[in-house]
């Protein structure tokens, strides 16, 4: 497959999982099962970024260690903050 | 580059290694805003979902959109150069600048909103982290479509082609840079909590 297929495949996915982000935001979940198919969602669209559109697919697994690393430690951050507070009060 | 390739050979980052360290500092800095934002929503849980409710979503995915489908041509741009079609990557360029004034324009319209309906920096803690968080990313995408805007500029002079594109992958990286922090920003400021 040709590199600008993979970006239009890249692209679309990111377009439905942005779609399917704020569907789940706004879904009657409970906040647990809401923060973490968000966050997922939210990796899962860093990826495609981060392999996709910045091409690290291709390059030395530190590399993609390091970026990968932004959005896990980030989304590992968000939900503890929201969930500590959650199962703490239930 | 082409995904066929058989090569197990890992292969040179894209761009300036100097561009990649500049990319991480970028994301500590946003780092720092967003764990302003998770601990004060930690301590105030019930303002932050009230103050998350004055905002809306279905803007908040427009932007995305317009920001994703920016970074999407500016990666066809980077394809177009490796190819010496420099001024289809100029064109491309143009129309992820367009693209981006999606999110522009309605950031714009959401902050004057907000402004008129008095829900300003000084209104609550989640509004000044709000305009904090969100005007620190904005400003970061005035720069990135500078950054484009001189990519575009250079590649209509034939200023990059197959052989010199290192500094037409630095640009376009830190644009998808700036992607990927929304990617993390939005959920935690428009649905989460």
């Amino acid at each position: 497959m040709s590199n600008s297929k993979v970006l239009f495949f890249c692209w679309l996915a990111l377009v439905v999982a942005t779609a399917v982000t704020v569907y789940l935001g706004g879904s009657a979940m409970t906040l647990a099962g809401q923060v973490a198919a968000v966050l997922i969602v939210a990796i899962i669209k860093s990826g495609l970024i981060i392999d996709g559109f910045m091409e690290l697919r291709h390059t030395e697994r530190r590399w993609r260690v390091i970026m990968y690393g932004w959005p896990l430690a980030m989304s590992l951050i968000i939900a503890a903050t929201l969930l500590i507070p959650y199962f703490m009060a239930s | 580059m082409s995904t066929s390739s058989k090569s197990t050979t890992p292969q040179a980052l894209p761009g300036d290694l100097a561009m990649w360290i500049f990319i991480l500092a970028e994301l500590a800095a946003f780092t720092l805003f967003i764990l302003a934002f998770t601990v004060t929503q930690m301590l105030y849980p019930d303002l932050f979902a009230a103050g998350r409710a004055e905002l809306d979503p279905s803007t908040g995915f427009a932007m995305t959109v317009g920001l994703l489908s920016s970074g999407f041509l500016a990666a066809l741009a980077v394809e177009r150069v490796r190819v010496n079609q420099a001024r289809q990557a100029a064109l491309l360029l143009v129309a992820a600048i367009a693209s981006a004034m999606v999110y522009v324009v309605l950031k714009l319209s959401e902050y004057t909103h907000l402004a008129h309906a008095g829900f300003d920096l000084e209104y609550n803690m989640f509004f000044t982290l709000y305009w904090l968080l969100t005007l620190f990313h904005f400003l970061h995408v005035w720069l990135g479509l500078l950054v484009l805007a001189f990519l575009a500029w250079r590649c209509m002079r034939l200023g990059f082609n197959a052989e010199n594109r290192s500094g037409m992958e630095s640009g376009v990286m830190y644009w998808h840079m700036i992607d990927l922090a929304w990617v993390i920003i939005f959920p935690l400021v428009y649905l989460l909590g």
